[in-house]
């Protein structure tokens, strides 16, 4: 630690959205709202974290991760959305394919679709309104376990 | 509660009703084995087994009546497995009121209602039972297993709902986990590793706190087994923030890595993990509080979970919260099962089925597909053939048409004088072709045909064995019923002072589905019949030099496509006598009729005829035999009775295999096809007009010494038809005694007949018991002939009343 005080760097600190080996974290944005899908692809970009594809409903969603599948390491999804929700699109994904990594995005109040969501395998949650730190932490901590 | 397990949820529902079905049966079953085998441990597990899963499904569909009583049962059942109680025939007998109890409270709510009665004076008798008041009747026969031992009192109390006493407190004192808990959980411990328990602070500030206590069950969920949470899971669910939540999970995983496991930061404050012992009775839980973490980091003072240190839990958060979280693992198992099922739409009765029958008929669909690659080849090859047919018929056409237009000049080469056999020669050699034109052309067709034919073999067998494996489907074990038996054998038996056995054979012989389900209440007849009048009292059978226990035996048996029963006793036989003296009393038989024994013995299926002398609570009455005739019957069955002197009587119930499928006699009326039931014909004839007599207004015709009323189905059933013919057919059917004989305008053949049923408004049609569509896509009506006898018999008073009315 104090080796980084003596030398400061702007290279101090890595992206986080980058693998050890460079590659970029790719993730997969399904929200109905195109602000948040643009807030959400705004934060990851600019952490290394490379935007694979956007869905605008579950079902489109869920369509999209069988598409890229497996080049996708996290899935960002919304669960108020129409046409499918996102616990619905959620089951549909693990069905698919039960290691996929899934942050269920929340408006606060949906305590027990939450709850569902990650009974049925979601690995984290984040509350809206978005706020950066919240989001780069859950995620990465998706992304480590 | 949240819609997430709805206890309205049909589906679940009906693997509930279903599975509570079984456990039921085998709790039953079992229960009796241990009667008579008390050192039977398999018996003993899987009876707590049964019980337990019970319980734990009651309380998953907030059957709380039932889990709750449940609970008692199996309380008394752990102790009898500890060998702290003993099995006596008293504690049996309790044990299968409880089951009737259980039984009846999941009837009422198959039934959409709540099961109200008093059990409170069962419920004490369980929990007596459980705390050793059976103590004196027998001691506990497994000395060796004392160890095992668990202290008693903490049973009490269990029965109370929410809010109960804290249970189960052991010397050290875990609050809410009770040696039973602990001993499930240890079960668990032994094959999945080491127990621990992680106590976990929640942070109140984030703004989902509710969410957290199932955020960390998922977050365990990867690493361990968990098997109760306090509060309970259900508790968790609900929109209620928990501070404090102890999780009970069994794992290969080291205590550092459940720590890091469930630290969630923002949601959790800190988290202590503790482990708890697996062996010794002392329940002590080791460990020690990891220090408040940060947001960051993994646990990082692992060598602090290894200090011993005795932690009696005090939660005041949650202490209202009533422990119940063991229903933890089921709740999840159901969660996952609604998870899978909720896209399968299931309708109707459940049917389980063998897997072996189903891939047998994917292999016959996955011939029926090759089978019609097969006639698609046929169809292109025929319409290959039509063209050549074509092209062969151009070319016969044109040398035809070359031989007409050469004839004048042949005729005038002849009027110049060539010689006729010339000109025959020339004529033939010329146009001989048209001998031989067609020969290639019907070389293929043969091919063709003979192509065909092999397809359309090969379509008849793959569809045969096709229905006979859908068919097989349908089939389920006699088991299903004949394990009710014991029971009522048993029960019967101690009503009744009667020393007896219940041998059973034969249970794995199959038939129709919707035939067990109406065989069950005739065949409890039939046995109640043979333990209240076919079996002596001991006394007497000791008496008569017989072995004091009497066997009753079920056998089960298959003959062609029909299935037999018997059920027979080893009692002093049918008193011939008696019957015939009865029989006359009641006006059955006229006192100087000759009859066979066996012809007597059928008599007893006459309605009203009892040769008991007293009336039993079992039977007596006169009202059972003749039901049990009737009901057989409906399955197109038949019952016979046989028996010898002081050696036994045997009841022998005959039925179909199926109900779906049978042969039948079609015949024409007017327009119309009938098909009649080939089991209910006895014969047919062709006869003259002026061979039907009259006689008392009725139609009648002999046949050889017998006279057959007749019925003609073109008035029955309105079909426009001449009647008077040089010929007329006559179907005779009956069943038993009654015949009767069937006026048809022709019989066209005998054929498998597949019964569809037929829609409610046209059930009650008269005299039909289904449809079945013909070969040709037309309806024929299957006649119900029982119904028929009657209706013939009506339709002549009816006919009488008529002429009547002309003469007069």
């Amino acid at each position: 630690m104090t080796n980084m005080y003596d030398f400061p760097s702007i290279d101090e600190r890595p992206a986080i959205g980058v693998r050890q080996d460079g590659s970029p974290y790719r993730v997969l944005v399904v929200d109905d709202s195109m602000f948040v899908t643009k807030q959400i692809s705004q934060i990851l970009t600019s952490e290394g974290f490379e935007i694979v594809g956007t869905a605008a409903d579950g079902q489109e969603g869920v369509e999209r991760y069988k598409e890229l599948y497996p080049k996708v390491d996290v899935v960002t999804m919304d669960i108020t959305m129409p046409q499918m929700d996102g616990v619905t699109a959620l089951e549909q994904i693990m069905e698919f394919d039960k290691n996929a990594r899934v942050v269920m995005i929340s408006a606060l109040g949906k305590q027990d679709l939450v709850k569902k969501s990650l009974l049925i395998g979601a690995k984290n949650y984040i509350v809206k309104p978005l706020d950066r730190k919240k989001v780069l932490e859950r995620i990465l901590m998706t992304l480590e376990h | 509660m949240s819609d997430y397990f709805d206890p309205q949820n049909e589906e679940l529902l009906r693997d509930f009703f279903t599975e509570a079905g079984v456990q039921v049966e085998s709790l039953e079953s079992n229960i009796l084995v241990l009667e008579n085998d008390p050192q039977n441990q398999d018996a003993i597990d899987e009876v707590f087994r049964a019980a337990h899963t019970l319980k734990s499904a009651a309380a998953t569909v907030q059957m709380t009546e039932l889990s709750e009583f449940t609970h008692l049962v199996e309380d008394l059942l752990d102790r009898i497995r500890s060998g702290v109680v003993g099995i006596s025939a008293e504690l049996t007998d309790t044990l299968l009121q409880a089951i009737d109890v259980i039984k009846a409270m999941i009837h009422a709510r198959s039934a959409g209602i709540v099961y109200e009665h008093d059990i409170s004076a069962l419920s004490s008798a369980l929990q007596s039972a459980a705390e050793g008041a059976f103590l004196g009747s027998q001691a506990p026969k497994t000395p060796q297993e004392s160890g095992k031992t668990v202290p008693v009192s903490p049973a009490s109390g269990t029965l109370s709902p929410q809010g109960a006493p804290a249970k189960g407190v052991t010397s050290i004192g875990v609050k809410r986990v009770s040696e039973y808990e602990l001993l499930e959980l240890r079960d668990v411990a032994e094959s999945e590793g080491q127990l621990f328990c992680l106590r976990v602070e929640f942070n109140e500030d984030n703004p989902m706190n509710t969410v957290g206590g199932i955020q960390v069950y998922t977050a365990l969920r990867g690493r361990a087994d968990v098997i109760k949470t306090d509060p309970e899971f259900d508790a968790l669910y609900q929109d209620v923030f928990y501070p404090v939540v102890e999780y009970y999970v069994a794992t290969q995983a080291g205590p550092e890595q459940l720590g890091a496991a469930a630290a969630i930061s923002d949601v959790t404050d800190s988290v202590t993990v503790l482990r708890i012992e697996s062996s010794g009775t002392e329940d002590a839980l080791r460990g020690a509080p990891a220090p408040p973490r940060p947001d960051t980091g993994a646990v990082d003072d692992e060598e602090a979970l290894e200090e011993l240190e005795v932690v009696a839990q005090e939660d005041e958060g949650v202490s209202g919260v009533e422990p119940g979280g063991r229903q933890t693992r089921k709740l999840r198992n159901a969660h996952k099962r609604t998870q899978a099922e909720k896209r399968k739409k299931v309708s109707g009765s459940v049917l389980r089925v063998d897997s072996r029958r189903i891939d047998d008929l994917l292999n016959l669909v996955s011939e029926t597909v090759i089978n019609k690659a097969s006639f698609n080849q046929l169809s292109g090859s025929f319409g290959e053939m039509l063209s050549a047919l074509q092209g062969f018929q151009h070319q016969q056409r044109e040398t035809l048409r070359r031989m007409f237009e050469a004839l004048p000049e042949y005729l005038q080469r002849a009027r110049q004088g060539e010689s006729t056999h010339d000109l025959r020669r020339e004529f033939q050699s010329t146009y001989e072709r048209l001998y031989s034109l067609f020969d290639p052309f019907q070389y293929r067709l043969k091919n063709t045909v003979s192509k065909y034919h092999n397809s359309v073999q090969s379509l008849g067998r793959i569809s045969g064995e096709l229905q006979a494996g859908v068919m097989r489907i349908r089939m389920i074990p006699i088991a299903q019923i004949f394990s009710r038996f014991p029971r009522l054998v048993r029960d019967l038996s101690r009503s009744l002072n009667k020393n007896m056995r219940l041998k059973i054979e034969g249970e794995d012989t199959e038939l129709d589905k919707s035939v067990v389900e109406d065989l069950l209440d005739p065949l409890i007849h039939c046995v109640r019949n043979a333990l209240d009048h076919g079996i002596e009292t001991p006394e007497q059978r000791r008496s008569s030099g017989k072995p004091e226990e009497a066997t009753v035996t079920l056998r089960a048996s298959n003959e062609g496509n029909m299935i037999l029963i018997e059920v027979s006793d080893d009692g002093p036989g049918i008193d011939v006598a008696s019957v015939r003296s009865k029989a006359i009393e009641r006006g059955l038989i006229h006192p100087s009729r000759a009859l066979t024994d066996s012809d007597l013995f059928n008599l007893l299926f006459d309605p009203g005829f009892s040769t008991a002398t007293t009336v039993t609570s079992v039977s007596g009455r006169g009202v059972g035999l003749d039901v049990v005739k009737r009901q057989i019957e409906k399955l197109n069955g038949d019952v016979l009775v046989w028996s010898k002197k002081g050696v036994g009587t045997t009841f022998t119930i005959k039925i179909p295999l199926t109900l779906a499928i049978i042969q039948g006699l079609s015949v024409r009326v007017g327009k119309e096809t009938y098909v009649i039931p080939m089991a209910a014909v006895i014969e047919s004839h062709r006869i003259k007009p002026a061979e039907i007599k009259t006689l008392d207004n009725y139609e009648v015709f002999n046949v050889r010494e017998d006279v057959v009323s007749l019925l003609r189905l073109n008035r029955l059933f309105n079909v426009p038809t001449e009647e008077q013919k040089d010929h007329v057919y006559v179907v005779v059917v009956g069943s038993g005694d009654k015949k009767m004989g069937l006026i048809v305008d022709s019989l066209i053949g005998e054929e498998d007949i597949v019964i569809k049923p037929l829609p409610d408004h046209y059930t009650n049609a008269p005299g039909i018991a289904g449809a079945n569509i013909t070969g040709d896509g037309t309806v024929a009506l299957i006649i119900d002939v029982a119904q028929l006898l009657v209706l013939g018999l009506r339709q002549g008073i009816e006919q009488r009343g008529n002429v009547k009315g002309r003469i007069a």
